[in-house]
């Protein structure tokens, strides 16, 4: 009877151990096993990659942020891109907040702090070695520019940012305080250049053509931008010209690298451009197509409020083709250029107009688009699913997409994050705010602000423009800027850089065209009356990061919560 | 190897032990599995199974309505696995779901059948908690299946027959009414009207059957009843060492769905049916050697079309005037803005899903006396494995729609209608068949105890030493769980008058990192009997610790580095990368949730006990609640796993009085209980908040928050000059809110505490019975009290919006506010938009959800063997869910939302005892 015992208790015992035990896990990569491989050590580049704004074109919920300049409404009145224009934004109720931009800044310093260790010599009988090494030799540069990148977008939302270079703990994370924005864009210059010096211009027919990753032109123009913001007034209140002189030096290191050049094809949905200096590349989808296209082309697939539609505001800033200024009045338009049929007003004008707007009249998909009363794409009201502005977007629309039943076709997109024409014009106005004049030059800067303009303008088949003051200049540089990159997240911006909040967001109108006979009468229209306030040159920190890093105070001017002291 | 080594010997060990064993000892035919550590001291409820043959219905959780006091009986918000309609009923044992044991293994209540039932136990003191450890911590729900006696043969053999029918059903607009209210809430929004005159016309007249339908969607898709049959035998009997207990059930229900008939390639049609058989047997197999086996099997079809989600969801919000059922040339109706929803083309064209589950519940026990070596020791093993595998088979197709896009323009008094057709879609020629393995449980637990008794003149010692280790394999990953704990336990009494019990359990769960795993649960609990007599006192309590690990999950903590942002790189617009990132950080914190109980009862008896009245309070503390940190900065960039530091504390306590008496042949009965439960949240992890009434601290938990709804906006004046609403546009008609901190600005920060919780206060349950000689009647009720439910859980009361119907049950109870009826209104104006002003948590979509019910009441007559001379014959009637009387009455308080129609059966049985 005791062996019973015996055996009892060993039964007991034996299973004891390790019963517990229970491992179902297919992702227990340690950090350690993440840099053993380079397959592994790619994907956690990757990843980085992955934190790039605007990867899904429309970026703010379905909306593009251009809703919330005076360039774009969004149907939907209750999306959340409406609190840029409705008031009702405010530290509590954030939109756009990219806080998530710290996890992709993790990611990179973690990526950074690992990759000095990494040694694949295990592999060096492996045929594909050396290129691994090549690849390797460039990425940890790629990280510095993205990291660099993010902390830029950061920055032109929030000025003055925490700027981790390491891994955070909880305690660190709460505890960290705000870098001024003018350090942030310093940090961001020096990294921009030492990586422009060891990346490659570009990965067309190097290693394995892995088109997309981060070039020395990125680098350098991600510099670039930083430091056109640093010179813009809202940064640069006094007008110190040693800021402006930067920036314009940064973009002529763009233009003699002499390997970009103006395209005057659609940049839009293409990355191949010569003109093209970082895309970021998608898979097929039609979801932009879903809420941009006009209406009737969607086959019912569009079912709930959502697009963004041009304004009038917009469409006033591109001239006639003869160079003229027109505008649309509540009595139709208005416009001095002789050569220019006020009948015909969305034909003869800027070229560049057709490839960021669908208008009345236009063709599209085999038909013309009808937003008159009564047409085809006309709606009376938003939740008839239309345009409320009068206009359908154009740019990134890839037209051949079909909703058709048994018969749909989808496509790629490719969303331009900077090309070469932001580099002329950085250059253009950078050099007028600099020497003070758009036909001056000097040592350093021999090509003229008004002849970079006219490049732009040259190559998008419109008229030099002759202004002589910096003014003037500063004016035309301005609308060019709007109207090259219409839709291509400049506008809301510019807005705040250039300080114009006050002057420009007030309101914004559509067209509303009736027909009677062959005729068509236009007449300007009231969408929406918005709120702005210099406030909004800045976005809130959200305050719910307030609470876990009294550090991050004092919060960006004019939004603060008024707070109940409760004791 | 070392498990299965485990498994295999003990059992044999133990019958090679009795085998050699020659000793005669005492019969040790009185083992009850349902709770092996028969603990004394300590209150527990206990009821025997004559409760589930007052209650025919399917799920035997409902017999258990009202019948013990602090056991909630609910729907919860997940169906169940063999019947895809139908809300599961779970438990709450003072605010916590209990463990259920069936013959002292984890198992489900669906499991079972009544007629298999000998016994419940609700065992809701510290040491019943502790005994389970890890896994005890929110109570102990403990039932025993019946098993042989030693006596002659007993067959019963029973059918019954149950009528289905619906209970509060919902009533939706005609097509007419549908278009005049779609246009009064369009013109609200500012918008244009979606039906002229002459379309409103054609609705009303229903002159254009097709362009301009009106279709009563719910009448096309249910029929006005459902059937349901049930079968049953059971059989029991044996001698001294043999004894048997076996039950066959069979069960077909027809559901209140239409039948299926369009197509004969498949079987759409809506039903369950199933077979059960369960099989005790109890063998002596030496004088000192006991064997117990049970074994229940169970084989459930269930079909049903081949649609994912449920046919309710589009029958709540599909105008009568979207589609006709089948435009003129035969195709189903449907348009671009629905899609294809059509419910009878759903259900008549889609294919079919046949979900067959197979569940096999077996467990074996083995005791073996050793008083030849001590006396008093005995030793017993008990291994439970149980599998329960889900699959179905799916025959799919597509079909065709069309719609008529038409308008109708007047002339003259004459209408003329344009229309156009479309089609959509094509219908498939074939239909294509697959099938799919869905889900799997193996359940192993395995226990063995060392068990020693004796008595020294009045003294009663009793001691128990046991091992437990318990696996629960779901497919899936990381869902599996096991356990592994030593207990022992010391019993005490004297006399029976009192009694003590002290139970200290170690045990340990797998969802802890190695080292972290154990935890000890100590309990003791107390008792006396402190008058015997008249009157009849006992007064008991009970302290202890016990756990919970069903809110952990696997990995909690530890860091992995997981899938993260894929990006597109190369040629031709880019191929994906596949990305990696750095997981969630580790939780610092982990334990599993620790209970600290203490409670306190007494049972008083008068009148030789035909009066009872069983009162009990309790107090717990909850620790270590699993919870979101939300206090690290987004800076830090990544996740950080949950943590357990939350608190909840629990008080409360349970009443029952009861009164039961015979006169000659006529004997009778009534009862009243109820729990009442107060709960409130220590720490819920909630973020610094800038007014202190945003804190959930101190509420009770499951508190309801919301707006305070201080009016309906008249007009935009009246807009103009109160606080800004920041949640969407703000038109004449909606709401209007109280703004709480005074800043001007309607927000977040406005939501305070409202009403009650989402929990009970109170939980209660009455009934009566009485019988003279073979007949019987008895009614059964219950209630809660204290609760507050959504309207807006209910599709109902969102009318409109997005394209969706509205219900003539809405318009029967409530006046919508639109100009000229400002002051008859209950409710916002009618609006076809989404509308975040109005349908967000307020004071106005709260409401009391307390409701009495009659669960269920009946008639039985039992013609006695002696008249039919072959065998005891009781006829009965039952009804289920007959009423219920509440705030809500448009609908079932417990059910509000979009599902399989709340049911009253009526139920007629014959039952044969030979």
């Amino acid at each position: 009877m005791k062996k019973i015992f015996c055996l009892l208790s060993a039964a007991l015992l034996l299973s004891g151990c390790n019963f517990l035990d229970f491992d179902e896990s297919s992702s227990d990569y340690t950090r350690e096993d993440m840099y053993l491989t380079y397959s592994n050590i790619q994907k956690m580049l990757t990843n980085i990659y992955g934190y790039m704004p605007n990867k899904d074109i429309a970026d703010v919920s379905s909306a593009l942020r251009d809703c919330g300049s005076d360039d774009a409404e969004y149907a939907d009145p209750d999306a959340s891109v409406q609190r840029f224009t409705n008031g009702n934004w405010s530290a509590l109720n954030t939109v756009d907040d990219k806080w998530s931009l710290y996890n992709g800044i993790r990611s990179a310093n973690e990526f950074l702090e690992s990759i000095e260790t990494v040694d694949l010599s295990m592999y060096k009988y492996d045929n594909k070695y050396q290129r691994w090494l090549e690849h390797l030799a460039y990425y940890p540069y790629q990280a510095r520019v993205l990291r660099a990148y993010y902390f830029f977008e950061l920055a032109r939302r929030y000025g003055d940012i925490p700027m981790p270079l390491t891994m955070l703990t909880a305690e660190e994370a709460n505890e960290i305080a705000k870098t001024p924005f003018d350090e942030v864009v310093d940090f961001i210059v020096t990294e921009c250049s030492e990586s422009a010096a060891k990346l490659p211009d570009t990965y067309v027919g190097l290693l394995d053509d892995e088109i997309g990753r981060v070039t020395r032109g990125f680098a350098l123009a991600v510099k670039a931008k930083a430091l056109l913001y640093a010179a813009s007034p809202l940064h640069n209140p006094s007008g110190d010209k040693s800021k402006w002189q930067k920036a314009v030096a940064a973009a002529k290191e763009l233009m003699d690298l002499g390997i970009y050049r103006l395209d005057p094809a659609e940049k839009a949905n293409n990355y191949l451009s010569q003109e093209v200096i970082f895309a970021i590349m998608r898979s097929e989808s039609q979801s932009f197509e879903r809420y941009n296209f006009p209406v009737r082309f969607t086959e019912g697939q569009r079912t709930s409020l959502g697009g963004s539609y041009p304004t009038q505001n917009l469409v006033d800033a591109f001239q006639t083709a003869g160079g003229y200024d027109i505008v649309l009045e509540a009595d139709g338009w208005k416009t001095a250029d002789p050569a220019f049929d006020i009948t015909k007003p969305y034909e003869g004008r800027d070229p560049r107009f057709a490839r960021a707007i669908l208008a009345n009249g236009m063709s599209f998909k085999g038909t013309t688009i009808e937003t008159f009363v009564g047409g085809r794409d006309y709606s009376a009201t938003r939740s008839d699913l239309g345009s409320p502005t009068g206009y359908y977007l154009r740019r990134y629309i890839q037209e051949s997409t079909s909703f058709t039943p048994e018969n749909t076709v989808t496509n790629k997109h490719q969303w331009i994050v900077y090309r070469y024409a932001e580099t002329l014009l950085t250059y253009a106005e950078a050099l007028n705010e600099y020497l003070g004049s758009p036909t001056a030059t000097d040592g350093s800067f021999s090509i003229s602000a008004l002849d970079a303009l006219n490049q732009v303008r040259a190559n998008a088949g419109m008229p030099a423009v002759s202004a002589t003051s910096a003014d003037a200049f500063r004016e035309a540089v301005r609308r060019e800027w709007r109207v090259e990159f219409a839709f291509e997240d400049h506008r809301f911006w510019d807005v705040r850089r250039w300080d114009i909040g006050q002057a420009t967001q007030g309101r914004i109108d559509g067209v509303e065209i009736t027909r009677s006979g062959g005729q068509f009468s236009y007449k300007r229209t009231v969408v929406e009356n918005r709120t702005w306030s210099s406030r909004q040159n800045l976005y809130p920190i959200p305050q719910a990061e307030l609470f876990c890093n009294p550090n991050l105070n004092p919060q960006n001017p004019g939004w603060s919560q008024t707070t109940e002291t409760t004791e | 190897m070392k498990r299965l080594f485990a498994y295999i010997t003990l059992p044999l060990l133990l019958v090679a032990a009795a085998a050699s064993a020659q000793e005669t000892v005492s019969p040790l035919d009185s083992i009850e599995l349902g709770n092996l550590f028969q603990l004394r001291a300590g209150g527990a409820l206990t009821a025997g199974g004559g409760l589930f043959e007052k209650s025919p219905e399917v799920d035997i959780a409902n017999a258990l309505y009202g019948q013990f006091s602090g056991l909630l009986v609910k729907n919860s918000s997940s169906t169940y696995d063999s019947n895809r309609s139908r809300l599961k009923l779970s438990l709450r044992l003072r605010g916590h779901s209990p463990l259920l044991l069936v013959d002292g293994f984890p198992r489900d209540l669906d499991d079972l059948e009544g007629v298999e039932i000998d016994k419940i136990e609700i065992l809701k003191d510290a040491a019943a908690a502790a005994l389970y450890g890890v896994k005890g911590g929110n109570g102990v729900i403990s039932i025993t299946t019946k098993r042989g006696q030693d006596a002659p043969l007993k067959v019963t053999a029973r059918y019954q027959y149950g009528l289905q029918t619906m209970f509060r059903a919902p009533e939706f607009a005609d097509a007419y009414t549908y278009g005049f209210l779609v246009n009064e809430a369009r013109s609200l929004d500012g918008l244009p009207a979606k039906y002229n005159d002459a379309e409103l016309l054609a609705l009303y007249s229903g002159q254009y059957p097709y362009a301009y339908p009106n279709v009563n969607w719910w009448n096309e898709v249910f029929r006005d009843h459902g059937d349901n049959h049930q079968a049953e035998f059971t059989f029991t009997g044996g001698n001294r060492n043999f004894r048997y207990f076996a039950a066959v059930d069979y069960l077909k229900e027809d559901f209140l769905y239409k039948k299926a008939t369009a197509d004969d390639r498949y079987n759409a049609n809506h039903y369950d049916n199933r077979l059960g058989i369960r099989a005790n047997v109890d063998v002596n197999i030496t004088p000192s050697t006991l064997m117990k086996i049970g074994v229940k099997a169970r084989l459930a079809e269930f079909n049903q079309g081949y649609y994912s989600g449920r046919i309710e969801s589009t029958l709540y919000t599909l105008p009568a005037a979207a589609f006709p059922v089948m435009q003129a040339d035969g195709v189903y109706g449907g348009t671009s803005l629905y899609g294809n929803v059509n419910p009878v083309a759903v259900m008549q064209e889609n294919g079919q899903r046949q979900w067959s589950q197979t569940k096999v519940l077996a467990d074996i026990l083995l005791r073996q006396d050793l008083g030849m070596i001590v006396p008093g020791l005995s030793a017993d093993a008990n291994v439970a494995f149980d599998y329960i595998g889900l699959l179905y088979e799916r025959a799919s197709k597509d079909w065709q729609y069309s719609e008529l896009v038409s308008t109708v323009a007047a002339q003259g008094n004459q209408g003329y209608i344009l229309s156009e057709q479309k089609y959509y879609g094509v219908s498939s020629k074939t239909v294509d068949y697959d099938h799919y393995f869905y889900g799997l449980q193996m359940k192993m637990e395995l226990q063995a105890r060392l068990n020693w008794e004796r008595d020294f003149d009045a003294h009663h010692v009793e001691a128990h030493a046991a091992y437990r280790q318990r696996s629960w394999i779901l497919s899936g990953q990381n869902n599996s769980s096991k356990t592994q704990e030593i207990l022992g336990t010391v019993s005490y009494n004297w006399k029976q008058r009192v009694f003590a019990d002290v139970v200290v359990n170690r045990s340990g769960s797998a969802y802890m990192p190695k080292g972290k795993r154990f935890h000890w649960y100590p309990a003791v609990s107390l008792g006396a009997i402190a008058l015997d007599g008249e009157p009849y006192l006992k007064v008991y309590g009970s302290v202890g610790l016990s756990g919970s690990d069903g809110d952990l999950e696997h990995e909690l903590w530890r860091q992995n580095y997981v899938s993260g942002n894929s990006y597109y790189f190369g040629a031709n617009g880019g191929t994906g990368f596949s990305g990696r990132t750095e997981g969630p950080m580790a939780a610092v914190t982990l334990a599993p949730e620790l209970s600290k109980k203490a409670t306190a009862g007494l049972d008083f008896g008068l009148f030789g006990k035909r009066l009872m009245i069983n009162v009990e309070g309790f107090l717990e503390d909850r620790r270590n609640i699993l919870i979101d940190p939300s206090n690290i900065s987004g800076v830090i960039g990544v996740d950080v796993n949950e943590q357990s530091i939350g608190e909840e504390k629990y008080k409360g306590f349970d009443l029952g009085v009861s009164w039961n008496n015979r006169h000659g042949d006529f004997e009778y009965g009534l009862y009243a209980n109820g729990g009442w439960l107060f709960s409130k949240v220590v720490d819920d992890g909630q973020a610094y908040q800038m007014y202190d009434y945003l804190y959930h601290k101190g509420n009770p938990v499951g508190q309801r928050y919301g707006l305070e709804v201080i009016g309906i906006f008249q007009n935009q004046v009246e807009i103009n000059n109160s606080p800004r609403q920041t949640f969407g546009a703000v038109k004449p008609g909606d709401l209007k809110y109280l703004d709480q901190n005074g800043d001007g600005v309607i927000d977040k920060q406005d939501r305070v505490k409202m009403f009650g919780s989402s929990t009970p206060l109170l939980t209660f349950g009455f009934g009566l019975h009485a019988g003279w000689k073979g007949l019987k009647v008895f009614a059964d009720f219950q209630g809660v009290t204290g609760v507050t439910i959504d309207l807006l859980d209910s599709p109902l009361y969102q009318p409109l919006v997005s394209n969706t119907t509205i219900s003539q049950t809405f318009l029967n109870r409530e006046v919508t506010w639109a100009p000229g009826r400002e002051m008859y209104a209950t409710m916002p104006r009618l609006t076809t938009q989404e509308n975040p002003n109005n349908y967000q948590a307020n004071s106005l979509w709260y409401r009391d959800g307390s409701f009495i019910k009659l669960r269920n009441a009946g008639i039985s007559y039992t013609i006695p063997r002696s008249a039919t001379k072959l065998c005891d014959v009781t006829l009965s009637l039952t009804g289920t869910n007959l009423f219920s009387t509440d705030n809500i009455r448009f609908a079932d308080p417990e059910q509000l939302g979009a599902y399989y129609p709340s049911l009253r059966t009526f139920w007629g049985g014959v039952k044969f005892t030979f």
